[in-house]
Order: C-alpha cells, then sequence, then structure tokens
C-alpha cells in the first residue's frame, strides 16, 4: 500500500516564557490550514501543546501564558535559597527551592480536568526519570500531572510523583523532543525549539552555574537536534526563534515580541513546508 | 536545482546553486555518484548560489563525505551563504566537515 498523507508532527522544546512563540507559529499554520497531526511537548512547551491540542484559538492562549508567568511563581525562592545554603533548609530529591502552589494552581488552570484523550490532537508530554535521567513520554490520563512533571525544573520546582515515579523537568534529557514525534510516525516535523541565553559578567556562584547550565543544555539540544535529523527519513523544520535581547522567565511585556518572533521564524520556514507538504 | 561540476588543480568543484531538500535531494546524490566513481576523490561543494538547504540536503551532504572518505578523498564546502549556515550550525555538521569562506581556499586546503 502506497502511503499517500503526510504526517505531521509539532514539537515544542523547553524554554519557558519563550515558548510562548509557539503561539505566533500556531497562528501561522492556522492561517495555512496546515492541520497537525500529533503534538509533542517539553516543559514550558508542554502549556502549549496543551493549548494547540485542546483545539483552543491562539488567543486564547495567549491570554492563559499572560496568567502564567508572573512572580508569584517563584514564591519563596530566596528565602529558600539562604535557607538551602546556610543548612536551615535540608535538601532531598523531592525538595525544590520554590513553594509550587502557584504553579499547580496556574498549571490546573490551563488544564482543567481534561484527560489526554479528551484532546481533539493526540500530546505527548516529556518530563525527565530523576532516578535514571531517561526521558518518559506521558499521553495518558491527567493532563495537570504530565505537565507540572515536564515543568519541574530541578532544584527550583520539587519534582512530581507519577505512578511512582519521581518525575523532573523534560529539559534535563530531551529539551526538543525530535526523536518522540519521529517514533511515533511522524513524517513532517516542525520543531521548535530554543536555545538559553549566554552571560557576559558573572559576579556570583549562581551566574557562574546558570552559565554552566546554558552551556550543557545548549549542547544536549545540539547534540540531539543533530542526531534526530540523521535518523529522520523525510524532513525536520528547525523553527528557532531569534530574540533580539536576553529572555527572562517574567518578562510578560515582552510576550508580544516572542510571539511576533515565533510567527517570524515559522514564515521563514514556511515556504518550504508547503513545498514539501504540496 | 542547478548543479554542475568543474576541476579546479584535481580536485572536483561541485557548484550547488537554488534550494535543496527531500525532493531535489535526489538529484544531487545521483549527480555526486556519478562522478565519484570517475574521477578524483576530492571535492569541493560551492554552496554560494545555495540559497536553503533542508535536513534533507544536510543528510546528502553527509552521505556525499562518507563516499568521498570511503573512496580515500574528501568532501570540503566552501561558501556557506548564512540561512545554510545556521542548519549547518544546529546540526553541528560544521563538526564533521571542513568548511572553507571560499572554493579557492577549500581547494588550496587540499595541498596542506
Amino acid at each position: 500500500m502506497v502511503k499517500t498523507k503526510k504526517r505531521v508532527a509539532l514539537v515544542i522544546g523547553s524554554g519557558a516564557i519563550k515558548c510562548a512563540a509557539s503561539i505566533g507559529m500556531f497562528q501561522v499554520l492556522k492561517e495555512e490550514n496546515i492541520e497537525i497531526d500529533l503534538v509533542v511537548g517539553c516543559s514550558g512547551g508542554a502549556i502549549y501543546g496543551v493549548g494547540i491540542a485542546a483545539g483552543m484559538e491562539p488567543v486564547e492562549i495567549q491570554e492563559l501564558s499572560d496568567s502564567t508567568w508572573t512572580k508569584d511563581l517563584m514564591q519563596g525562592y530566596l528565602v529558600n535559597l539562604k535557607a538551602s545554603k546556610d543548612g536551615t533548609l535540608k535538601f532531598n530529591e523531592r525538595s525544590g527551592l520554590v513553594d509550587d502552589s502557584f504553579l499547580n494552581e496556574k498549571l490546573k488552570g490551563i488544564a482543567g480536568d481534561r484527560e489526554f484523550a479528551d484532546l481533539q490532537t493526540p500530546l505527548i508530554v516529556v518530563a525527565t526519570d530523576m532516578k535514571d535521567g531517561e526521558p518518559v513520554e506521558l499521553s495518558e490520563g491527567d493532563i495537570f500531572n504530565s505537565v507540572r512533571a515536564s515543568l519541574a525544573i530541578p532544584m527550583i520546582f520539587p519534582p512530581w510523583e507519577i505512578d511512582g515515579t519521581l518525575l523532573i523537568d523534560g529539559a534535563a534529557s530531551n529539551p526538543l523532543p525530535i526523536d518522540v514525534a519521529i517514533q511515533h510516525g511522524a513524517d513532517v516535523v516542525l520543531a521548535m525549539g530554543f536555545t538559553l541565553d549566554y552571560r557576559s559578567k558573572f559576579r556570583s556562584l549562581t551566574a557562574v552555574q546558570e552559565q554552566m547550565t546554558s552551556i550543557y543544555m545548549n549542547n544536549i539540544f545540539k547534540n540531539s537536534y543533530a542526531f534526530n535529523n540523521l535518523a529522520h527519513h523525510s524532513e525536520i523544520f528547525p523553527i528557532i526563534p531569534e530574540f533580539d535581547s536576553v529572555i527572562s522567565m517574567f518578562d510578560i511585556h515582552k510576550m508580544p515580541h516572542i510571539i511576533e518572533r515565533g510567527r517570524e521564524a515559522t514564515l521563514e520556514q514556511l515556504p518550504h513546508i508547503k513545498r514539501l507538504m504540496g | 536545482m542547478d548543479i554542475k561540476i568543474n576541476y579546479v588543480e584535481g580536485v572536483g568543484v561541485i557548484s550547488i546553486g537554488g534550494e535543496l531538500d527531500a525532493q531535489s535531494s535526489a538529484e544531487l546524490t545521483q549527480f555526486f555518484n556519478k562522478q565519484i566513481g570517475e574521477s578524483s576523490q576530492n571535492f569541493v561543494a560551492d554552496l554560494e548560489g545555495l540559497a536553503y538547504s533542508s535536513s534533507a540536503g544536510i543528510r546528502i551532504f553527509l552521505g556525499m563525505s562518507r563516499e568521498s572518505r570511503r573512496n580515500g578523498g574528501d568532501l570540503r564546502i566552501a561558501a556557506v551563504q548564512p540561512q545554510v549556515d545556521k542548519i549547518f550550525k544546529l546540526s553541528k555538521f560544521d563538526r564533521i566537515v571542513k568548511i572553507f569562506p571560499s572554493v579557492d581556499k577549500a581547494v588550496q586546503s587540499f595541498k596542506q
């Protein structure tokens, strides 16, 4: 039997607030009537993956996005950081520096009571097994738990347990999970990914740690992209938005700029995507 | 896509123009396979006229590089345009093959 229709997967990688660029990508795909057969989301990308897979309009996703990245997400961070340094806060594998009640509340607002089976388009969320570092695919049951696990940024948000497995941020193992899309039969992969910004000044231990994290993460990102690119039988379209300035986690005022950069990066690839889709 | 070859100091300089993707990559593979058995095992891919390369394009270049090396030669890349350079770097292709700013520099590199 000859296969004719190309199966299209949308992959949204980790990148916290930068993942809002996927709203711009989604706008373009809707305008061009490009149908998505599978959505894969990792970390911040999982939030937007839910909106897209649920069939929300871009403007609705933007409203949810605007209410997500607020400073109360980091409730308790500074106090707990200090306490962890002076030894008054005992850390273990279930700890995080942030009181995650705000994050959980926001994610419940996004996911609602939805289960994966309720979504219009199949969604796979990627997290990481805290015990062995292996990526874990989540695509069944309650959406909130999966997105919460995928967003558990190490040491910041506490890990999240699902079915006896302690899970952390999907970015730790698979920041742009193109392989998941390939494994689930995608021909055309539209992969929106984000690298971490590098610093130019280092005035604290935290600054150096952040720089090291950026180096590790960006190399994982590129190495896994390179491997997946070699492994795939058809096309992977990398949609990598470029930003004029550093985007920090709570730059809500930059949201229009982030979305616009997502649009631009998608429009750059659009003629090639359309040509392949015939 | 436009493909042509000329020889400079024994090196096959393959000029590739236009856009390289899953559909056009078969043409380049076919062209290269004809060259590799016939003459020099050293090649330079002149990409000055290549405006776009997709992920499938990268795989073709890697295949060309592998074949050249298997035959005791090499494929080197010259005059990469910014859009193509971005995808080369993202794919870490620039860690696998030698890339030069001009065809002349790429050809001369075979003498060193």
